[in-house]
């Protein structure tokens, strides 16, 4: 018997006024599984996201997430996703390791220092735990993002375009990290514009367009990316 | 490494809250002595500001016409007391508009994402604001009552400040309780606005019927704000426990705008804080027209006419603007000379800059402009059209109703040259350039900000437009050449304006 789905979407229509910016989406996620979400600049990947964080209401359709309506009030809810956006936000008097550290203590995580060292060489940003993100460039704050999301308990990892900004190195180690957390059972929804990501994580992908959205395999979906 | 975790150890929100604000505040140098410097700062600070309102409503006192000697009629504690109303709109409608509870910047990215209890970390937000309120409300409050109504003593001060610090307090935190339903702020808002406009209307009804205030006076002592206050209490406690109720994108959302709005405030950035009020942060009803073909201009002229109308907003603003600018001349403080003159002045440019949200969306995307067969000039000039209707509209009866009481129909001759350089001073002011961070920024109480040399962009422009009125009202008479030379000056300043305008600004 199949896996009860972490995420079932059915003719799910997303928008910031009454104006869907997509045709509807539907797409189904179980444990452990990766899934991308593919299409052009403005297509509408990341508003997806953000109704799958519970950022955002939809404005038809169908959206469960752990069988349930998505709800970003419940504890529960945030206890169980973790989710990276394009947010570029921080205190301001707090080092790249405090803010770790932090988002570690919030979710009740015991081992905060031995996970945070390990997040921090992981993204390599060892040598800059002590400094305040002010001082970081672009892609080493994208990296202090996404160590974010590992240093807490997830089931489901959603990441809108985790590649940005990063090196191509720390695109492999990031396609690995994901690959390793599917292999733990944790689900990854993510939006990506990189042929070569999707190809490492050899994940289906919902290609969204204007006017309709399908399920691809892999090397389908990096055609339909690299046509 | 393997990761482990204890759902029993998930901090509370307070808990996140001090351990955040400890470890910054702790990089920052903040110990006990700063603490203490602080508290000794705010009560130094309420003790010169009692003492300044006191002062003011003193000399007001000393200073107040002779209502048998003038034409003074609002007079008393109504006049003043219907300004406070009116201020208690605008107060509530920013509520209503700017959240008033939100976590922009590093809370809202990395605190709202933890599964921590809300209520404890939003605890100071929901508690702050209207705490704020009332610390404005007890200085405004007494200063409106007692510069309006031309009257003042320390127990009126004191009384009018309890009720102001009151009735402010309990409306922000109404406001905050209200937040909590997917629409109330926009009720909040909308509640606001019509306040303004009632008491605004009120205003100008009695300033215009000659109704006697000076008989009215508000019986109760300080006292009878303490339900009042109980009232602030138990709305804030309220909207403390609704919290959780407060989805995550809401509470991003009114927390970026508020975090723009006082970022706009700090650095006296006129041009954003209008960008950030304007802002839209829920779902809204979009009226749309369908443009017949007519020209560019035609194309522009209806679309700002649209933005216009899309909400009831600037609408009310333009009428409040006229009301008040109408009543002025009944006021003891404004009731002729150069303080008419600064009201019609800043009233007017109120009008028109209400009814330039067209300009100022264009300047926020060139590129709408640029898609049109028109030149940079041509566009800001028609761009002009709807605030100079809204200048018309405010011009006419303000100039009118001076006329009429001073029996010189020569004011009412200069309504069409204040309507145009009114409506060129917003049409400026819309296109004001934004403040240059990347330059050496200006010291100030509030820390570094950056030079803002477009700040009274616009307002220049009304000031020198109108400067044969200033000569007007400064004589206290029209002379018979005057309205002409108004008019001319008025042509001259709106051509010279014109022929400046559109041109490439100087990129430093």
């Amino acid at each position: 018997m199949a896996a009860t789905p972490l995420i079932h979407a059915k003719g799910l229509t997303v928008g910031y006024t009454s104006e869907a910016v997509c045709a509807p989406v539907s797409l189904t996620l179980r444990p452990g599984e990766v899934l991308a979400l593919v299409g052009p600049n403005g297509a509408g990947k990341s508003t997806v996201l953000r109704a799958v964080l519970g950022l955002l209401e939809p404005l038809e359709g169908t959206l469960r997430v752990f069988g349930e309506e998505v709800d970003e009030r419940s504890a529960d809810f945030r206890a169980r996703v973790a989710g990276v956006l394009d947010d570029d936000a921080w205190f301001p008097g707090l080092t790249t390791r405090e803010h770790l550290l932090l988002t570690a203590a919030g979710h009740g995580v015991t081992n905060t220092t031995t996970t945070v060292d390990a997040m921090l060489e992981t993204f390599g940003l060892t040598e800059q735990q002590h400094v305040l993100p002010s001082a970081l460039s672009s892609g080493q704050r994208r990296r202090l993002l996404l160590a974010a999301a590992f240093v807490r308990p997830r089931d489901l990892l959603v990441l809108d375009e985790p590649e940005q900004r990063l090196d191509s190195a720390m695109r492999a180690s990031l396609a690995d990290l994901l690959r390793a957390e599917a292999a733990a059972g944790t689900s990854v929804l993510l939006a990506t514009h990189d042929p070569g990501l999707l190809t490492a994580l050899g994940a289906d992908a919902v290609v969204i367009d204007d006017d309709r959205c399908r399920r691809l395999r892999t090397a389908e979906a990096v055609a339909v990316m690299t046509a | 490494m393997t990761l482990q975790h204890d759902a029993e150890r998930i901090p509370t929100g307070r808990q996140v809250r001090h351990l955040t604000d400890g470890i910054q505040n702790a990089r920052a140098g903040r110990g006990l002595g700063s603490v203490l410097s602080d508290v000794w700062y705010a009560v130094v600070t309420v003790g010169l500001c009692t003492a300044f309102v006191t002062g003011i409503a003193q000399s007001l006192r000393d200073a107040a016409p002779d209502a048998g000697e003038t034409t003074v009629a609002l007079t008393g504690e109504l006049p003043g007391a219907l300004v406070a109303m009116a201020a208690l709109g605008a107060l509530l409608s920013l509520a209503g508009r700017l959240g008033p509870v939100g976590l922009g910047g590093g809370g809202a990215a990395w605190w709202l994402p933890m599964p921590i209890d809300r209520r404890g970390l939003l605890r100071p937000t929901v508690v702050r604001w209207p705490l704020v309120a009332a610390a404005t409300g007890l200085v405004l409050v007494p200063l409106l009552v007692t510069m309006v109504g031309g009257t003042g003593s320390v127990g009126l001060v004191l009384r009018w400040a309890a009720f102001g610090a009151a009735v402010f307090g309990a409306a922000v935190a109404g406001a905050e309780v209200a937040q909590v339903h997917p629409r109330g702020s926009r009720w909040v808002a909308a509640a606001g606005e019509a306040l303004l406009l009632v008491t605004a209307l009120a205003f100008a009804a009695i300033a215009l019927l000659g109704l006697a205030t000076d008989g009215w006076a508000l019986g109760a002592g300080w006292w009878a704000a303490v339900p009042l206050v109980l009232l602030a209490v138990a709305g804030t406690v309220v909207a403390e426990r609704r919290t959780p109720e407060l989805s995550g994108a809401r509470l991003r959302a009114q927390g970026s705008l508020g975090d723009r709005a006082q970022v706009a405030v700090l650095s006296l950035d006129l041009r954003e804080l209008g960008h950030a009020l304007s802002a839209s942060t829920g779902r809204a009803r979009r009226r749309s027209v369908r443009l017949r073909a007519g020209g560019p201009r035609r194309a522009i002229v209806l679309a700002d006419l649209m933005l216009l109308v899309r909400s009831p907003r600037p609408l009310v603003q333009i009428v409040v603007a006229t009301l008040f600018a109408v009543a002025a001349g009944k006021v003891a403080l404004t009731s002729g000379g150069l303080a008419l003159y600064g009201v019609w002045l800043l009233t007017g440019f109120w009008a028109a800059s209400s009814a330039a949200g067209g300009a100022r969306q264009a300047d926020m995307a060139p590129v709408l402009d640029r898609l049109l067969p028109l030149s940079a000039r041509d566009a800001r000039l028609v761009r002009g059209v709807v605030p100079l209707l809204a200048a018309v509209v405010w011009a006419v009866p303000t100039f009118a109703v001076h006329a009429s009481r001073t029996g010189e129909t020569g004011w009412l001759l200069v309504a069409p040259a204040w309507a145009l350089v009114v409506a060129a001073a917003a049409v400026r002011a819309a296109y004001r350039p934004a403040p240059r961070w990347t330059a050496s920024t200006v010291s100030s109480p509030m820390g570094g900000v950056p030079p803002t040399g477009g700040m009274f962009k616009g307002l220049d422009v009304a000031l020198v437009g109108t400067l044969p009125t200033a000569v007007a009202a400064f004589l206290g008479g029209m002379p018979d050449a005057l309205p002409n030379i108004q008019h001319l000056w008025a042509l001259t300043v709106a051509a010279v304006l014109a022929a400046a305008s559109g041109r490439r600004r100087k990129r430093t």
